[in-house]
């Protein structure tokens, strides 16, 4: 065979097997379309009584809750993912009534087997099921998933844990940050024991001192979040006494967001030129966030600071302090003796006057 | 009768707040995106809308903003509906206008109970 010849054979075949893949991919989305379609023909008439379900007077609920428990077999897994989804999504009554249905229907048991499926779909489907009807007995399971070989699976499982709401599950969430490589994200942990609440905090304050900076950081965040003046004493040795200089500057944000004036002596500690730059601004915009008076002769300093970062945290938290605050850069903007400060004061006021309300009758 | 639009990328959070809206006497617009709900917006006479936060396109924060910005819809009183409940979320809604704030999970319940209270805030 000629060199043309082969090319136009080589050719020939790559353009058949294009057309062949083309018709392939076609089908596919037809059969998939069709299936959606077919799914939805299903559901619509069913999707009435869906609504009274969840959104019903109750006696529309317990009809609805009848019908949808005797539905054959197709139209159920027609409207099964509608079910499940707005499950995660309403409260109220009728939420009460969907975990009921699905209950009475096998799909909870379903979803218990499942959490041991090989598929990790299957598993990870299962976890966001139990969490989403919030079955408590379903936690012990799920902290197994934390360690489960599939990141996805991992997540949803942390993310369920945190729909139980169990405290008992806080330790087990701040293990799965250090376990490498099979670790599960900070944000998500810290979502998840927020919606734990006040139960994650003692969890969260035997983790501050961890040699683990992921579990130590999400700890400090998390009890931040969480309020309550049992914190302050906890956050403020992490403060001080932390050799890794990203939790001190959590922890000053932390002391900030909580917003108790327990936590200002170490503040103004922590401001000082001795310390890394990252904690001295945090420590900055965090007495601002504290409100209280006490912090504003350090914040006036600290306008005219040689750290630019430190310096630009100082004007918006004098700022925070209100009235005398307000007075205190108003004299900065007039201090000729310190002209960087002097700028720095001008530059908040004239920002402040930006975001300022509008006088009635103004125009 | 009071009309009130109802935009939501989800179709099974859209058709359940305009079957509970439905069942307590409102008569229901929706729309799928932000683009289609400021069309609809400017199209059809409304008294109230609920827009979800997290859409393609358009945002329900976009919309409200847009909405604030031209006559005909300045004062129309717009309640968001959304998943991000953090406190700078909520203050962002309020920033773009947004009269009221809902957060999902949401009871379909009180969020009738909301549009009426902001409609009878909005027509004192």
């Amino acid at each position: 065979m000629t060199t043309p010849a082969v090319v136009a054979a080589a050719v020939t075949a790559l353009s058949a097997l294009v057309v062949v893949l083309a018709l392939a991919i076609a089908a596919r989305r037809s059969l998939r379309r069709r299936a959606v379609l077919h799914r939805r023909a299903l559901s619509a008439p069913v999707r009435p009584a869906l609504m009274e379900l969840l959104a019903g007077e109750p006696d529309e609920q317990a009809r609805a809750a009848a019908r949808l428990r005797t539905l054959d077999r197709r139209t159920w897994d027609a409207v099964e993912p509608s079910v499940v989804g707005l499950l995660a999504k309403v409260r109220g009554e009728g939420r009460r009534e969907v975990v009921g249905v699905l209950a009475d229907r096998g799909v909870l048991a379903r979803a218990r087997r499942d959490l041991r499926a090989t598929s990790g779909a299957r598993r990870a489907r299962a976890a966001e099921l139990l969490g989403a009807v919030e079955e408590q007995a379903a936690a012990r399971p799920l902290v197994r998933l934390l360690r489960d070989r599939d990141p996805e699976v991992r997540l949803v499982a942390a993310r369920a844990l945190g729909r139980l709401a169990s405290p008992h599950a806080a330790t087990a969430l701040l293990a799965a940050l250090e376990r490498t490589p099979a670790r599960v994200p900070g944000p998500v942990v810290a979502q998840a024991l927020l919606r734990i609440g006040p139960g994650a905090a003692g969890a969260c304050a035997a983790a501050l001192a961890s040699p683990s900076t992921a579990v130590a950081t999400t700890a400090v965040e998390v009890l931040g979040r969480l309020g309550g003046s049992g914190s302050v004493g906890p956050l403020r040795e992490r403060l001080e006494q932390d050799e890794r200089a990203l939790v001190r500057a959590r922890a000053a944000t932390a002391l900030g967001r909580l917003g108790l004036p327990g936590a200002l002596p170490a503040l103004l500690v922590a401001v000082g030129p001795h310390e890394e730059p990252a904690v001295r601004v945090a420590a900055a915009r965090a007495m601002g966030e504290l409100g209280s008076t006490g912090a504003a002769p350090a914040l006036c300093a600290l306008l005219d600071d040689d750290d630019e970062r430190v310096a630009a945290q100082a004007g918006p938290a004098l700022l925070r302090l209100g009235a005398h605050g307000l007075d205190l850069l108003r004299r900065a903007d007039e201090d000729p003796a310190s002209p960087a400060a002097a700028a720095r004061a001008r530059e908040v006021l004239a920002q402040a006057s930006l975001h300022a309300p509008v006088p009635a009758g103004a125009s | 009768m009071t009309t009130v639009l109802v935009a939501d990328d989800d179709a099974d959070i859209r058709e359940l707040v305009a079957f509970k809206l439905a069942q307590a006497g409102f008569e229901v617009v929706t729309a799928p995106d932000g683009v289609s709900a400021l069309e609809t917006a400017r199209t059809t006479p409304l008294d109230l809308a609920v827009l979800d936060l997290m859409m393609p396109g358009l945002s329900g924060l976009d919309v409200c903003a847009q909405l604030r910005r031209e006559e005909a819809t300045a004062t129309l009183p717009v309640i968001m509906l959304t998943a991000k409940a953090q406190e700078q979320d909520v203050a962002t809604g309020f920033a773009a206008g947004a009269d009221d704030y809902v957060v999902k999970p949401f009871s379909p319940r009180e969020l009738v109970s909301r549009v009426q209270a902001v409609l009878a805030r909005t027509r004192r």
